[in-house]
């Protein structure tokens, strides 16, 4: 007898590997229901949204998310070099000239081109984005050292970002946003169908109200 | 020998083993392509506000490239599709919406807008003209479906 039992080996017992595999199936089933029941669920809260004014001293830093990248709109650095470029035309200075010089003078920044429209009450800036302007992705927003995470760091409470939203640009303005609430920053946003270019007026209703 | 084998006998595991093998891969596959496809498009979750007096409550208009969604107020509550060339139809859905909402004091208008419905958003919000409407907006991102849900009671 003691031979026949060497000869046959101990016996491994499967049940707790059984009890092993049984629980992790039990897991697996329980995070499939989970995964199929809600983790594609984004939530967006009723009534937190309603568009409200900014504080009257607050200062507006312009964003235009177009073609998948974000770019700066620096309306006071551009506001500056018209400025400069009507000096140096020596011209009178009235809408009809503006329109004109700024017509036939590239001025701007490496991002944007300025133009001007007369309209009722006063004049339109137009911000021609140019095609090799530098702008930021998607993924390049976050990273520590991106222009965009430079200008958050430099803004106060007296300051709001407002996003000009081009419809192929939702998910790069949704990124700058969430990088720009998470800050602390009011957020404003205007949605634009197509590549048209901003224009920016003072009786133009655009920028002035954040979330 | 014989009587051993018929009061004790051992059956095998190893099938049912193998069938727990193969439930789990299978429920691994069905995880990793629900999750892929979940996070690909993501479903929208509106979650509705909770009624408060004095407080205007929001009537949610989904913007798609094709029309307008009205969904109801309440909770599964089943949307109204107003086609893109029907908005600005005198008697339509959305101007039966508009005039009601030029009388009531306690409704405002939020706007859901995707990608592809800017356009359609934008035609919405010029054919309320100057009627004193409150109106929000807010991007929707992905292509999943809106569901409208209750706010999960805090206690």
């Amino acid at each position: 007898m003691s031979r026949r039992r060497r000869d046959e080996g101990e016996i491994l017992s499967l049940d707790s590997f059984l009890n092993i595999v049984t629980i992790a199936v039990g897991g697996l089933i329980l995070v499939a229901l989970v995964t199929v029941l809600g983790v594609g669920d984004v939530s967006v809260a009723s009534g937190a949204t309603a568009h409200a004014k900014p504080r009257g001293n607050a200062t507006r830093v312009l964003f235009e998310a177009a073609g998948g990248r974000l770019y700066l709109l620096d309306e006071e650095g551009n506001g500056k070099r018209v400025v400069e470029a009507m000096q140096r035309s020596g011209g009178e200075p009235t809408g009809e000239a503006l329109v004109t010089l700024l017509r036939e003078v590239d001025t701007g920044d490496t991002r944007h081109r300025i133009l001007a429209e007369l309209i009722p009450g006063g004049i339109a800036w137009v911000y021609e984005l140019r095609d090799d302007a530098p702008g930021e992705t998607m993924a390049e927003l976050g990273r520590a050292g991106s222009a965009f995470e430079a200008a958050l760091a430099s803004m106060d409470a007296d300051h709001f970002v407002y996003f000009v939203v081009h419809d192929d640009s939702f998910d790069v303005f949704g990124r700058a946003r969430d990088l720009a609430t998470a800050r602390g920053v009011p957020v404003g946003w205007h949605p634009v169908e197509g590549d048209v270019p901003v224009r920016l007026s003072r009786v133009g209703a655009l920028g002035k109200r954040v979330q | 020998m014989a009587r051993r084998r018929r009061s004790d006998p051992e059956p095998s595991l190893f099938s049912f083993l193998s069938v727990l093998k193969a439930v789990m891969g299978t429920l691994t596959l069905i995880i990793s392509g629900m999750s892929h496809l979940a996070f690909a498009n993501p479903q929208q979750r509106i979650e509705l506000e909770a009624f408060t007096p004095g407080k205007k409550t929001a009537i949610h208009v989904e913007c798609r490239g094709d029309g307008l969604l009205l969904h109801g107020e309440e909770e599964g509550a089943a949307p109204r599709f107003v086609a893109r060339d029907e908005i600005g139809r005198p008697g339509g859905t959305w101007s039966s919406l508009r005039r009601s909402l030029e009388l009531d004091a306690h409704h405002y208008l939020m706007f859901l807008v995707r990608a592809e419905g800017v356009g359609t958003f934008h035609e919405a919000r010029a054919s309320l003209g100057d009627a004193a409407i409150d109106v929000g907006y807010e991007p929707l991102f992905g292509t999943g479906e809106v569901k409208l849900r209750a706010p999960e009671d805090p206690r």
